[in-house]
């Protein structure tokens, strides 16, 4: 495990796609993240009263 | 009285949200480019001290886009809930603009910040670079459809008005408005600047403890290089910005001089400079003052006896308060003659080859570590004072622009603001500060680490992406 990291850290040997899927994987979490706490925040916002015209 | 009680608390909320707000997108956007930098000279030369300072910076920059994030929040439901009538009247022009730049910080900035937290031991060390850069670009594009909304609110361009709502008809003109190319660049780099003034603080106080190491040494100097080539371009940038204003907005210009008109009767020919003095409104002169004959003329005009108008061709109510626009001008420009000072002092120092040891040096660079900040806001004040009393110039007054709350509801709100602020910010700035006193570790990147997708321990969130232990201080010199 340890070995593999060191690998991928050192990013020549690990494939591209699998380092492109790291990629893909990472961005859309984090996105989906902020996404999901935004969507929260609007779920609050109608709770309390707001609303669009 | 009432009424008027209001707006300025109003006001006030905004301005006290916002400048603790700016604060932290200002390191951000210098922090990013920097960290874009350091992981390409480290790609490039192989250079593990660009690594290291990677590693170090970058766990700041996370803590930093999370306050910034945070206290933007705030800033958008102002629109809405403090200025109502100004969002019904320009929100279809500032609303799709400010959409655009969370879209850029949802899709580039926060997506790609991800890779750059918990992709280092995943996605190799080119696609990281790439992330890094897209991060940097991101901040950039950020910035530019801010500025783009707020040039439009002091140079409107590009609409109609119908039915008391303003119209875009022309988005081109709307966003490539006449004064957003020079507030873009004079921000940008002002931010860079800012940033480098921190990193060169922060290596200062390290060199002064005796924590010398290459790292230290490598980031310190780069501070002072962006010092000596950048602070020189950022006063002809601002000659330019201050050029535009004139053209656009006279009776701004007119306040950051503190001329009133007949100056130049009592100096013969030509305005003078007034360097420093007390603005009066009620008398309508600047009292006290120091001046220079013919410099402003110089400065403004660039020409021997050119002139401006002076405040008593515009109207007393459509003048902005003197005194602040006129005091807040000099603390900008003051310390960016500062930071020129600090440059060539840098280079004098390297010269001798005392830039690493000098010690009074080290500490006017130690204390010049808040200036880039200090200025920004000063520089803020100077354009959104100076634009009053109108919120969008010659459109709309700022008056007009308030909702119609009370001033004890907004006087409560705004106490509540600066106690939660101080709390929840006091605590992420002294957050910082105890990362910055750690300092860079040699060899940090080389080693493993733990966190991030598939590691022991998963961080969640930008801030818990600073794994270290703040109680593990860097020091093995007894902290001197």
């Amino acid at each position: 495990m340890q070995g593999r990291e060191t690998r991928d850290r050192d990013g020549a040997t690990a494939p591209l796609r699998k380092r492109l899927g790291w990629l893909v994987l990472i961005w859309v979490a984090s996105v989906l993240t902020l996404g999901g706490v935004a969507w929260l925040m609007r779920l609050f916002m109608n709770a309390i009263g707001l609303q669009t015209n | 009285m009432t009424e008027t009680l209001a707006l300025d608390l109003a006001r006030a909320q905004f301005a006290f949200t916002i400048s603790f707000h700016i604060i932290f997108p200002a390191i951000t956007i210098g922090l990013a480019s920097y960290l874009a930098v350091l992981e390409g000279l480290w790609l490039y030369t192989k250079n593990t001290l660009y690594r290291d300072l990677y590693h170090f910076w970058v766990k700041i920059f996370a803590v930093n886009f999370g306050m910034g994030v945070v206290s933007g929040l705030v800033m958008a439901y102002q629109f809405g809930t403090n200025w109502s009538f100004f969002s019904e009247f320009a929100g279809s022009i500032t609303g799709p603009l400010l959409a655009y730049e969370v879209l850029t910080a949802f899709f580039l900035e926060a997506g790609f910040l991800g890779v750059m937290l918990f992709g280092w031991n995943r996605v190799g060390p080119g696609l990281h670079f790439f992330s890094t850069v897209v991060v940097a670009i991101g901040t950039l594009i950020s910035t530019f459809w801010i500025l783009a909304s707020n040039s439009w609110m002091q140079t409107p361009q590009g609409h109609e008005i119908i039915n008391g709502q303003v119209v875009p008809v022309d988005w081109l003109a709307v966003i490539f408005n006449p004064s957003f190319p020079y507030r873009l660049i004079h921000m940008s780099v002002a931010a860079f600047l800012a940033t480098a003034l921190f990193v060169g603080a922060s290596a200062a106080w390290h060199l002064l403890r005796g924590r010398d190491n290459p790292a230290v040494r490598k980031m310190f100097s780069m501070a002072m290089w962006m010092m000596v080539l950048v602070a020189p371009v950022q006063a002809v940038i601002g000659d330019f910005h201050g050029l535009n204003t004139l053209e656009h907005q006279p009776a701004k210009v007119a306040a950051m001089e503190g001329h009133w008109g007949g100056e130049e009767a009592a100096d013969g020919e030509g305005l003078p400079l007034i360097l420093f003095g007390w603005p009066d409104m009620e008398e309508e002169r600047t009292r006290f003052a120091v001046s220079v004959p013919h410099l402003g003329s110089l400065i403004l005009t660039h020409s021997w006896d050119g002139t401006i108008p002076g405040l008593k061709e515009f109207a007393p109510e459509d003048r902005p308060n003197v005194p602040i626009v006129f005091w807040s001008f000099r603390i900008m420009v003051g310390l960016g003659m500062l930071m020129i000072l600090l440059g060539g002092l840098s280079l004098m120092q390297r010269w001798r080859g005392r830039l690493y040891d000098s010690r009074w040096f080290l500490r006017f660079a130690l204390l010049m570590g808040p200036a880039g900040l200090i200025a920004i806001l000063a520089g803020w004040y100077t354009t959104e004072v100076g634009r009053q009393p109108w919120v969008v110039y010659g459109l709309m007054r700022t008056e007009d622009a308030v909702s119609t709350h009370s001033a004890t509801t907004l006087g409560v709100s705004l106490a509540l603001f600066v106690v939660v602020y101080l709390f929840v910010f006091g605590a992420g700035v002294a957050y910082t500060l105890r990362l910055v006193r750690k300092g860079p570790q040699l060899e940090e990147g080389a080693r493993e680490t733990s966190g991030g997708p598939g590691r022991p321990r998963h961080a969640m969130r930008p801030l818990s992406a600073v794994e270290e232990d703040l109680d593990d201080d860097q020091d093995t010199d007894g902290g001197r």
